[in-house]
């Protein structure tokens, strides 16, 4: 029987795992033709299905300033605790409103219950939640517990209500095996493991008329060796390790290319690696300002183009991150048979890498094994071919959306008794 | 923590939000309950305090007028306002002081940030230790480079609905505007080509005011600077703010229900705070901004800075005389904001049904004569029309010929702004006795930049420190007059004013405290002649043997039948009865 799904998040616009993922789910939803509808603070969903509440936003003023006041110190000013409840009231009933307007039936709180950018909001979802006793599957992206900028905290309190909290109607599932661990080991509570996936049952687009001048768009020559680093530029990513990587090359037309912007966390890094990339004597390219969520033009009239209209140009793509929640670059790489550079963090080791990829691995430093590897990949065209079939095989296997459709499925049957083969 | 809001008070805002926004007016009442206690705005019992008495006045100034080498401009400012404005100035107003993209900071990036290159909200707050200040609320239109329009861009919500995205076809002809820039501006978006509505520039784009997220944006933004000191809230351009095709655009129905929305809020969170309109439009339309009482606190006297301009360049009070008799008695809580110079130019279009075109004409003409600029307007019959004159007042009113002439002339025009009821407003070089920065005006290519200088602490403090000096004597004699008017409750901003005619040489008005205890006969030769009048002509108490004494020149003087006022060129005088007993 289809169902209406109403995806609660404080953001769904953009290229972040939430938004990506979530509207991955709802297309696998849709197939079982479930409908989705979403909640959020800011949102590039279409406006008939969704529901902005701005203070739901972790960039809401209001957010910004109770966030101001809760990290890093362990005491928080009265004002503030009824600040956070006042807003909790007030989302609390614009989510009976989502809910009575879009005849919501399962509440899927997409990573609000796990990270506390929005303390009211998940207060909010809570008691939600308590009050209506509504199924509810808690999509958890990475918990508080994992970022550092999290550890100290003026709410407990609300922490251990909310983030995420234990009801009996709300099942959670989780994207590596570590959050499992650690959200049995410190809430008590089980959940499923649904790790990111892609549609690998498809085949990658290739360049049309508009992405056919992305090479020439961004300065790279035809016999330019293109380089991709698909992130954003803040230090987890380990860019540096890609600088070192092209340095070590040693191939005059290589070009190291950053897809996305600086600024979330400051400049110091981009700084530091232009000075290293002088120093190497790399070329290295960023391209934050050709490079947009959608196809359309800048303000001086250029076409801005998206990561999939890059990834077909690009001859190697380097992942070399210190921690990723997952890592969705990887599967978009391997979906466009890309050779990929990958550094191994926790949880490539413990989930991803015993699925048996055949990748050019890097362990926190650049080796002569991995360099020779990656010239082996851009010299020998059947090994590449070869290489990016293997992994795409295993991509499907793993990461494909029967893999999700599986885990809805139970996870819904679970929760209210629904099943596919009773619609 | 309690906030709190009367039945009453809901009551009303609910009612607001229903004629602007219809049946989701509960809804947003919620909201607005919400809001209450934001930034630790609106919560516990609130104090009313009276709004203003004859201490205030105003400095309006940019955040970086005054600078100095290596050091914020706002550090700077408040420096150098501690220093010599303290005491004397009561608020300042701070000219935009957000990251902004054009338009000297009136095409806003970021409404709650501080622009880095000024300062920092420390700084602000730092400054509303010794001074009340007063924040620009930019309601109309925002930057291109705001985050908002780049949601707009994008397609993402909340911003994909905060802006106007036109159909071409539809008939705009009707709408008013002070520009000549296209209206419409061509956007590239997610969704294709849009045409949104600019009133001012391709940069600044305007707001659609009916969506209420846009109004809780600003709601919330007038919470912050609450929080952060402001106590005059200055609504920029507030007379386009909502668009109804077929009609001008222009002072509409919703446009006043909204300036009332923003006034409940006031009177709910912050009743001692003050809301001002900023509408460059004719007198009538000007003050329709008072409503009932439940609009603006002040709204700006536009008409004031070109027709004393025009009086005292012309030589004779008979306009101003006869403009300033008409104007509304105003009830207590409600007044003006007399100022004769500000960051723009002296708008002539206020003068539209107060002098004829041909004065208005010949006023651009001297301005041109003394170096300043005239912005002209495109009329439906193709001519074009002077709608604003740029000009530093100091040398509008100044004499190249007898420097020490033209000094009296312009100080003559400040006690002018200092005498008439309101609350009077120095820009700041006004105060600091500038003239035309035609070097400016050059590098900088627009008209308005003739009057926006920036001076630099040191040689200001040098200029200010030299004797012989026409800034000294300007600035020493305008903080003199300031602290003495202070001093009088007769210039209570809601003390009663009568003016008088005692012909066209003369500027002439009676103000009366509130408790009725002092009368104050403010008097003004408006001739470069030296002019003489019977005592017993200004009122029938000066006609009989006494004396008086003139605040400005604290000399006391003889009263009675036979006796004779007589001022020098452009000299006033604030004179006091005195019983003969």
């Amino acid at each position: 029987m289809p169902k209406n799904f109403g995806f609660v998040s404080t953001r769904f616009a953009g290229t972040d795992g939430v938004s990506l993922e979530s509207a991955k789910w709802a297309e696998v939803l849709w197939d079982d033709r479930h409908v989705s509808y979403w909640y959020s603070g800011q949102s590039d969903r279409a406006p008939g299905v969704s529901l902005c509440v701005p203070e739901a936003h972790f960039n809401h003023p209001e957010s910004v300033w109770i966030n101001e006041r809760i990290w890093g110190r362990t005491r928080r000013p009265r004002l503030v605790s009824h600040r956070i409840r006042e807003v909790a009231d007030y989302l609390k009933g614009t989510l009976y409103q989502f809910v009575t307007e879009f005849g919501i039936d399962v509440l899927v709180p997409e990573n609000a219950l796990t990270i506390p950018m929005n303390v009211p909001l998940g207060v909010a979802i809570t008691e939600f939640l308590a009050e209506t006793g509504m199924p509810a599957i808690a999509h958890h992206h990475d918990f508080y517990w994992e970022r550092t900028r999290f550890s100290v905290s003026a709410i407990q309190d609300y922490l251990d209500m909310a983030f995420p909290p234990r009801l009996p109607n709300l099942a959670h599932t989780v994207i590596n095996a570590a959050a499992q661990q650690q959200l049995s080991l410190r809430k008590g509570v089980g959940s499923l493991l649904v790790p990111n996936v892609f549609d690998f049952e498809k085949e990658a687009p290739q360049p049309d008329a508009y992405s056919a001048d992305v090479r020439k768009e961004i300065g790279l020559e035809e016999d330019d060796l293109f380089i991709l680093q698909p992130t954003r530029i803040v230090p987890r990513k380990g860019i540096e390790h890609a600088i070192k990587l092209v340095s070590r090359l040693k191939r005059d037309k290589a070009k190291l290319v950053i897809s996305h912007d600086a600024g979330d966390e400051g400049y110091e890094y981009k700084h530091m690696l232009e000075e290293f990339a002088r120093e190497e004597g790399v070329d290295i390219r960023f391209i934050g300002d050709r490079v947009s969520e959608v196809r359309q033009l800048d303000a001086e009239g250029r076409k801005l183009y998206t990561l999939w209209d890059l990834y077909p140009h690009a001859d190697l793509v380097t992942y070399p991150s210190t921690y990723e929640g997952f890592g969705n670059a990887l599967l978009e790489a391997l979906y466009f048979r890309k050779p990929v550079v990958i550094n191994r963090y926790s949880i490539f080791i413990e989930d991803i890498e015993p699925k048996g990829f055949k990748l050019a691995v890097i362990d926190g430093f650049i080796t002569t094994e991995v360099v020779r590897m990656v010239r082996r990949l851009l010299e020998d065209k059947a090994f590449r071919a070869e290489i990016a079939d293997h992994n795409f095989k295993v991509a499907k296997r793993y990461y494909s959306y029967a893999v999700l459709r599986r885990s809805l499925r139970t996870l819904i049957t679970n929760l209210t008794g629904w099943s596919p083969k009773t619609r | 923590m309690v906030t709190y809001l009367t039945q009453q008070q809901a009551s009303r805002i609910e009612g607001r939000f229903r004629r602007l926004y219809g049946p989701r007016a509960s809804s947003l009442l919620d909201r607005f309950f919400m809001l209450l206690g934001r930034y630790g705005v609106g919560v516990g019992p609130i104090e009313k305090m009276p709004l203003w008495d004859e201490n205030d006045t105003v400095l309006i100034t940019y955040a970086d007028s005054i600078r100095q080498e290596g050091e914020r401009p706002l550090v700077t400012l408040r420096r150098f306002c501690a220093e010599y404005l303290k005491g004397t100035i009561r608020t300042v107003h701070i000219l935009p002081f957000y990251p902004w993209s054009s338009d000297d900071g009136f095409s806003v990036i970021d409404y709650r940030k501080v622009e880095p290159s000024y300062g920092h909200w420390d700084d602000v707050e730092n400054l509303g230790k010794d001074f009340n200040l007063m924040f620009d609320l930019v309601l109309n239109h925002c930057s291109r480079k705001s985050a908002w329009f780049r949601e707009f861009v994008t397609g993402v919500a909340p911003g994909r609905h905060y802006f106007h995205s036109m159909d071409t076809s539809l008939d705009l002809s009707k709408v008013v505007r002070p520009r000549q820039s296209p209206l419409l501006t061509k956007t590239a978006t997610r969704n294709g080509n849009a045409w949104v509505w600019t009133t001012f520039s391709d940069d600044q784009v305007d707001l659609n005011w009916a969506n209420p997220d846009v109004l809780f944006e600003f709601l919330d933004i007038f919470f912050l600077y609450l929080s952060k000191g402001c106590r005059i809230f200055r609504l920029d351009a507030v007379a386009f703010l909502w668009k109804s095709i077929g009609t001008d655009c222009l002072h509409l129905p919703e446009t006043h229900e909204v300036v009332k929305l923003f006034r409940d809020v006031l009177e709910v969170v912050a009743p001692a705070s003050i809301l001002i309109t900023e509408t460059n439009v004719p007198h009538e339309e000007n003050i329709s901004y008072f409503g009932d009482g439940d609009e603006a606190h002040m709204v700006y006297n536009f008409t004031l800075p070109p027709l004393l301009l025009h009086a005292l360049l012309r030589g004779s009070a008979a306009e101003l005389t006869r403009w300033a008799g008409g104007l509304p008695n105003l009830p207590p809580g409600r007044t003006f904001f007399n100022f004769t110079a500000s960051h723009d130019g002296v708008g002539v279009r206020p003068l539209q049904g107060i002098l004829p075109d041909s004065e208005r004409d010949w006023l651009a003409k001297e301005v041109s004569r003394r170096g300043g600029k005239v912005s002209l307007k495109s009329n439906s019959d193709g001519s074009t029309s002077p709608y604003e004159l740029n000009i530093s007042y100091v040398d509008a009113l100044g004499d190249r010929k007898d420097e020490p002439l033209g000094t009296r002339r312009f100080l003559c025009s400040q006690a002018v702004a200092l005498s008439l009821r309101g609350v009077p407003a120095l820009y700041i070089h006004s105060l600091m006795g500038t003239g035309n920065d035609l070097d400016g005006l050059k590098r900088l290519g627009y008209n308005r930049a003739i009057n926006r200088r920036k001076l630099d602490i040191g040689e200001l403090t040098a200029t200010l420190a030299d004797l012989d000096s026409r800034e000294n004597r300007i600035h020493t004699t305008l903080i003199k007059w300031i602290r003495r008017r202070g001093h009088h409750p007769a210039f209570h901003p809601d003390a009663p004013q009568e003016v008088m005619d005692l012909g066209p040489e003369f500027f002439a008005l009676r103000r009366i405290s509130l408790d009725r205890a002092e009368t104050i006969f403010c008097l003004f030769n408006f001739t470069a002649t030296e002019q003489a009048l019977p005592f017993r002509k200004i009122d029938a108490c000066l006609g009989v043997a006494g004396t008086c004494r003139d605040l400005i020149s604290a000399q006391t003087m003889r009263t009675g039948p036979k006796r004779t006022l007589t001022l020098s060129p452009y000299q006033a005088v604030w004179l006091v009865y005195r019983s003969g007993s």
